[in-house]
């Protein structure tokens, strides 16, 4: 029964929501635009999630974490995606559960605490040149002395900036590795992106980095299982999103007036919402699926992960470009909210792969 | 164990040896069995298992055991489809008195019209079909103008009902007919079963494109229809049609679900066609990425049917998701059989006879047939009309 919510579901459900209500929402994601803020994340929201101990839901309970599965974490995204609030859930979630299994590393033990309460925060860094690929190419380790040496640039870095660490993933000997990076030892540049969520360049020149920080250099499957987790988690949030845009939509066919009727009622609108409809009960039913199984239900990983995302790219970025045009005027200023949805969607369309990479992917694991 | 789990063992060692082997296959073209008076078994096989299956009223597994059915719990016959998916069996019998009609007499139906009824469509010896459309009253059904005028016990009927399916081999008919003309165009109307040998009643087939003629034109001249076979009260019909209307909906996608499931994968058949060794990609890109697509939607729509169910079973049904299965299962159904046809080429234009294999003489032929899968039970057009208006609250 993974699709029916537990009571503990529905109860983080509540919370999460209730919370981004009272932190988040678009006034915070405006007021950061504003300010060109640099780390692009709701601050108070983050404190208030740290606090309720929705930060380390799905880290492991002996560490500070709450032991639970993504399942739950998509919940908490959900609703992020629904206020459009900057917050590096997903992708500390996925770079902590990185850290938090090497308990090889003395530098690794020591972290896990601080990443499972949030009083540390670290991010993902993979993503390479203008399109995502599954494997690293630009960043590279190369043995150096006793340690080694990283080299290369990571184009966009979810949250990079404000992240106290950053899991750097980069080819190694023909194969990839994980690295842990104190953002401090990086070359860091922020970037001002549409969509006013954090995000940063990162370079690295002949970064010496000791043994203790290499995670694995036998990264593969495990690259491959914490990428399928982040876009997972992404197209949570991107779920929330969506659905939001589309219910401001509804609304607003509603109530708006022309030809001294409702818009709502001229019926080329009408199957336009309604076939949008179809789309996002769709979408909320694979991603909530994919999630299952990455929290162990029976099922390929890889297969929903990628279904979820083609899918919730297409689906995002048609309903919000939907909902600007079913605004008319209003639709494309600034001064109303649907601006930052698109653009959003624009963002999350791109990151982690969009929808022609992971319906190649899918082809490519069905064996044709 | 649990009870359950005896339940499923006991079925599963009925099922090994009453489904006779040759029932554990996928029925082959005109295999199916619909039952009725003048019903045809494709094979002796196919008659024993459903007489097997009436020793159990395997056909209605949760209706009751005194009209024939299977008195069975939802979790029961949950646990009775997967066995059935599991050995690969058959569906004993296939039946709109099952789909349709028998949810609308459980509920509205009285109890005299449950006895004389149900226990004839639960073991297939009665056939029915669905008198709803007229040549002017498709997707405005209300505007149906049928007359049924009261004479005594009997209501005379005059008109003409069109698209019928299968009226030249069905026993009985439901139908919705105007016996108030004056009242607004919902308020007039009833839901009536008329036997097809009543005198006054023609048939005549109507060709598709797809080649078979599924379906008929059927006139009404002064047929008599006893009082006691209307369902519900006089004028009181339309919310009735509409409540088998939502049966015959969820159907049309579930039955569609089911079938797609057990095909060969498009992409292999796609390999066959274009060569090339497993695992690499197809060498036609565009063709591919549909591929892709149609998979992915099919396999979104399965979960989300997946996920409207065990809501459904937790109690908490979502309402109009009929119209949605409907709507993206047909559509979805359509793109996957336009697929088929494409991928094969100069394969895929042949009509009968020599130089075709049968498979792609048939994979036409439903490619043909599957452009009414959005027409029939309500076009596209119109779900998305009731999901609008139904889900979304917009205005009239
Ligand atoms: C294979 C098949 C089997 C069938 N079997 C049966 C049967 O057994 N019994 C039975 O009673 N009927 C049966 N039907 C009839 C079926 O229910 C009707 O064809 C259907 O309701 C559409 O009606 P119509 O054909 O008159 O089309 P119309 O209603 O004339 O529609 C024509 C076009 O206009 C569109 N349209 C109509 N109204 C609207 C609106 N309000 N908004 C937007 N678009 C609209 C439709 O979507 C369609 O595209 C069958 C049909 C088919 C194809």
């Amino acid at each position: 029964m993974g699709f029916v919510l537990s009571e503990e579901e529905l109860s983080i459900q509540a919370t999460a929501r209730r919370v981004v209500d009272a932190h988040g929402g678009p006034a915070v994601l405006r007021r950061l635009r504003d300010e060109r803020d640099p780390l692009g994340i709701a601050g108070e929201l983050w404190g208030a999630l740290r606090a309720l101990g929705l930060v380390g839901l799905a880290l492991p309970e002996a560490e500070g974490g709450a032991g639970l599965g993504l399942k739950e974490v998509g919940l908490v995204a959900e609703e992020l995606g629904r206020t459009l609030s900057p917050a590096p859930l997903g992708a500390h979630t996925v770079a902590a559960r990185l850290v938090a299994r090497r308990a090889g590393s003395s530098l690794a033990r020591e972290l896990t605490p601080s990443l499972c309460d949030g009083s540390r925060l670290a991010t993902l860094a993979h993503e390479e040149g203008v399109r995502h690929e599954a494997r690293p190419r630009a960043v590279t380790l190369s043995r150096r002395g006793s340690g080694y040496a990283l080299d290369g640039d990571k184009s966009f870095v979810p949250f990079g900036g404000a992240a106290d660490w950053l899991v750097v993933s980069a080819a190694h000997e023909g194969g990839a590795a994980l690295v842990l990076v104190e953002l401090a030892r990086a070359e860091i540049m922020s970037l001002c992106t549409i969509d006013s969520h954090g995000a940063a360049r990162a370079r690295f020149r002949g970064l010496e980095v000791a043994a203790d920080a290499v995670l694995t250099t036998d990264a593969e499957a495990e690259l491959g299982r914490a990428l399928d987790e982040a876009t997972l988690l992404l197209t949570a949030e991107m779920l929330g999103g969506a659905w939001e845009a589309f219910r401001r939509t509804v609304e607003y066919l509603k109530q708006r007036r022309q030809f001294g009727v409702p818009i709502g009622s001229f019926q080329a609108l009408k199957h336009r919402a309604a076939s949008m409809y179809c789309d996002l009960e769709l979408s909320r039913a694979v991603v909530r699926e994919g999630l299952s199984v990455a929290d162990g239900a029976q099922g390929s990983l890889a297969e929903l992960a990628s279904a979820a995302k083609a899918r919730l790219s297409d689906t995002y970025v048609h309903v919000t470009n939907e909902a600007v045009q079913l605004h008319g005027g209003v639709g494309v200023t600034d001064e109303l909210d649907l601006g930052f949805f698109m653009k959003r969607a624009r963002v999350t369309e791109q990151l982690m792969g969009d929808a022609a990479f992971h319906r190649d992917r899918y082809a490519r694991l069905l064996g044709y | 164990m649990s009870e359950l789990d005896d339940f499923r063992a006991e079925l599963r060692a009925w099922l090994l040896s009453h489904c006779p082997p040759s029932m554990r296959t996928p029925p082959g073209d005109g295999e199916e069995v619909w039952g009725g008076r003048r019903c045809v078994f494709p094979s002796e096989d196919a008659r024993r298992w459903l007489l097997a299956a009436n020793t159990r009223g395997l056909t209605a597994p949760t209706w009751p055991t005194e009209y024939g059915g299977g008195g069975m719990s939802r979790e029961q016959a949950a646990v009775l489809a997967e066995e059935l998916r599991a050995l690969g069996c058959r569906p004993p019998l296939r039946s709109l008195g099952i789909w349709m009609l028998g949810p609308v007499l459980l509920r509205y139906g009285t109890e005299a019209q449950r006895r004389a009824f149900l226990p004839g469509i639960i073991r297939g010896e009665t056939r029915w079909c669905q008198g709803y459309s007229e040549p002017g009253a498709g997707s405005d059904l209300a505007s149906l103008s049928t007359r049924a005028v009261r004479d005594g016990d009997h209501y005379v009927v005059d008109g003409q009902k069109t698209w019928t399916s299968h009226a030249d081999k069905a026993d009985w008919m439901f139908c919705l007919v105007r016996t108030n003309p004056s009242a607004p165009k919902h308020q007039g109307i009833s839901f009536v079963l008329i036997d097809m040998a009543s005198p006054g009643i023609t048939v005549r087939p109507i060709q598709l494109i797809s080649g078979a003629s599924p379906f008929c034109e059927t006139f009404f001249e002064g047929v008599r229809v006893p009082v006691d076979q209307r369902v519900g009260d006089e004028d009181a019909g339309w919310e009735i049609g509409k409540y088998l209307l939502s049966h015959e909906r969820s159907n049309i996608s579930l039955s569609r679900d089911a079938q797609s499931s057990v095909e060969e994968p498009l992409a292999a058949q796609a390999r066959r066609y274009e060569g090339g060794a497993p695992g690499e990609p197809l060498r036609d890109a565009s063709l591919r990425d549909r591929i892709t697509q149609v998979d992915l939607d099919f396999l979104c729509n399965k979960l989300a049917l997946r996920r409207a169910a065990e809501e459904a079973a937790a109690g908490r049904p979502a309402g109009s998701e009929a119209s949605m299965f409907k709507l993206v299962g047909t559509e979805v159904n359509k793109r996957r059989r336009e697929l088929k046809v494409a991928l094969r080429g100069f394969a895929g234009l042949g009509w009968e006879g020599e130089g075709y294999l049968d498979d792609e003489l048939t994979t036409t032929r439903e490619w043909l047939r599957s452009r009414a899968n959005s027409i029939e039970g309500g076009s596209s057009e119109v779900q998305l009309n009731i999901l609008a208006k139904r889900v979304l609250g917009l205005p009239d």
